[in-house]
């Protein structure tokens, strides 16, 4: 059977489909467009959990998974940020450059203190990092609001869980490189609601492919080698399994199905001129 | 464990059955040069590609999910040679943001597998994406907190590169056009798996 629609209405509705993109993501820092991000596939996070205002460790590093989960779910990117637990590295050497571990997340007791802030200005968090010669972000480091002094309103324990997923998240975002984004969907805003879930925007996906690209075939092929399916057998096992699934199985069934067809249904009729 | 065997069953149940299918003499082989698409021929396509679906944020205030992801105006350029259809594709005009701080494009090359079923034929093969994203440089004042910074534009060139798993379809118009549907999913082993689909007016432009 052959439709008579017209080939031009179809491609004029396609065209209708086209839409805007306000997305603007940025590079974190000013006079400096080249940054080259981490050197690195598997970024390990540290964290100093001594005093979190009260929050217990685990409901940290609870909080901690959620947001890294968000960043390590982009196909374009090679990145893949995983806790390495628990640290004593404190912000003052953190941000002097001294300290082992990094990157690190640290609850700062002193953070209105150690950041400048006026106390009780809404900011619950700070990410940063530094470059080494080559322009590659070398150091970097998060610090949680964990002051408790005078104006605790913007410390971590009076925040929900969601929203301390979503402030992690953001400041991951700056350790990583990122600055603000014009895009108010993006994680990378600068503000955001208590009812936001936690999710990337294409802005934020665009900076992550930007700055740490997947690079297939030197990277695992399909992903594979980060298996997130329940079995083993390394990447080799992962990709004739998804050839399999993916690619085998649909064929040898399509395939037999043109013999099902033959039999139980009448054949296709042939176009004659 | 389990799944492996799973597969390996599955798989020998398939093989037996196209052997015996093939042993009768009735090999289904035969129909792929029956169909509309059996012609072989160059040609071009244009439309929509949609991106990473259902899996970005489309409202600021609750973070729910964009089901169409973002699109983009995809051009191809392709040929019919027997049972494959290989393809090459390019976003010609860049998807970029209001301030054009950066610009992104896509290029995708398909080299899939066609099954003819009466008028229909699905596809099944390999499929390799190059996202580059190129910026200019320069700086930005955005909002920071309390106040506001100046941020940097990015001002490199980068490609990301993902070879992919595509299943699809490609149903005749007439004798010239048709209708062509991809579904991508890229890095399909691992949580990052996204899901793409593809749909563009075809035009026979040659026959071979």
């Amino acid at each position: 059977m052959i439709y008579k629609i017209r080939p031009l209405t179809l491609l004029g509705l396609f065209a209708l489909l086209i839409t805007g993109d306000s997305s603007a993501f940025t590079i974190s820092g000013s006079g400096n467009s080249n940054i080259k991000g981490w050197q690195t596939k598997e970024l390990t996070f540290k964290l100093n959990a001594t005093n979190c205002a009260g929050l217990s460790q685990a409901v940290v590093e609870q909080t901690i998974a959620d947001a890294f989960e968000a960043w390590n779910n982009v196909p374009t990117s090679n990145l893949k940020l995983v806790y390495g637990g628990t640290t004593t590295t404190t912000a003052a050497q953190a941000a002097a450059g001294t300290a082992t571990d990094y990157p690190v997340i640290i609850c700062d007791p002193a953070f209105n203190t150690t950041t400048s802030q006026a106390g009780n200005n809404g900011v619950t968090g700070v990410g940063t990092f530094a470059l080494n010669a080559n322009n590659e972000i070398s150091k970097g480091y998060l610090l949680l609001n964990a002051d408790t002094g005078a104006s605790p309103t913007y410390n971590i324990s009076t925040q929900s869980t969601s929203s301390n997923s979503l402030l992690i998240a953001h400041e991951v975002g700056h350790v990583l490189g990122f600055g603000h984004s014009s895009d108010n969907f993006a994680l990378m805003y600068f503000q955001y609601t208590a009812s936001r879930q936690l999710a990337l925007a294409q802005d934020d996906m665009d900076a992550l492919a930007y700055l740490y690209p997947r690079n297939e075939p030197s990277d695992k092929l399909l992903g594979c080698g980060t298996l997130s399916t329940p079995f083993s057998g390394g990447p080799w096992m992962g990709m004739g399994l998804a050839l399999f699934w993916y690619l085998l199985v649909p064929a040898l069934i399509l395939r037999s199905s043109r013999k099902f067809t033959q039999v139980f249904l009448k054949a296709p009729a042939q176009a004659h001129a | 464990m389990k799944k492996i065997i799973y597969s390996i069953v599955l798989l020998v149940i398939i093989l037996s059955a196209e052997y015996a299918s093939a042993a009768s003499g009735s090999s289904s082989r035969s129909s792929s040069s029956s169909g509309s698409s059996g012609k072989s021929a160059l040609f071009l396509e244009a439309g929509q590609s949609f991106v990473n679906m259902n899996k970005t944020t489309k409202d600021s205030a609750t973070g729910s999910s964009n089901l169409l992801g973002t699109s983009q105006l995809l051009f191809s350029l392709g040929a019919k040679i027997g049972s494959f259809r290989p393809e090459v594709g390019y976003t010609i005009i860049p998807r970029k943001p209001e301030d054009k701080s950066y610009s992104s494009t896509l290029m995708i090359i398909q080299l899939p597998y066609l099954f003819d079923f009466g008028q229909l034929s699905f596809k099944a093969g390999p499929t390799y994406w190059i996202q580059k994203i190129s910026g200019e440089g320069g700086n930005v004042t955005l909002s920071n907190g309390t106040g506001t910074s100046t941020f940097s534009k990015p001002g490199l060139s980068s490609s990301a590169k993902n070879l992919g798993l595509l299943l699809g379809a490609y149903y005749p118009i007439n004798s010239s056009f048709g209708i062509d549907t991809d579904l991508t999913v890229l890095a399909p082993m691992t949580k990052k798996r996204s899901f793409n689909f593809i749909a563009q007016l075809t035009w026979n432009f040659y026959d071979l």
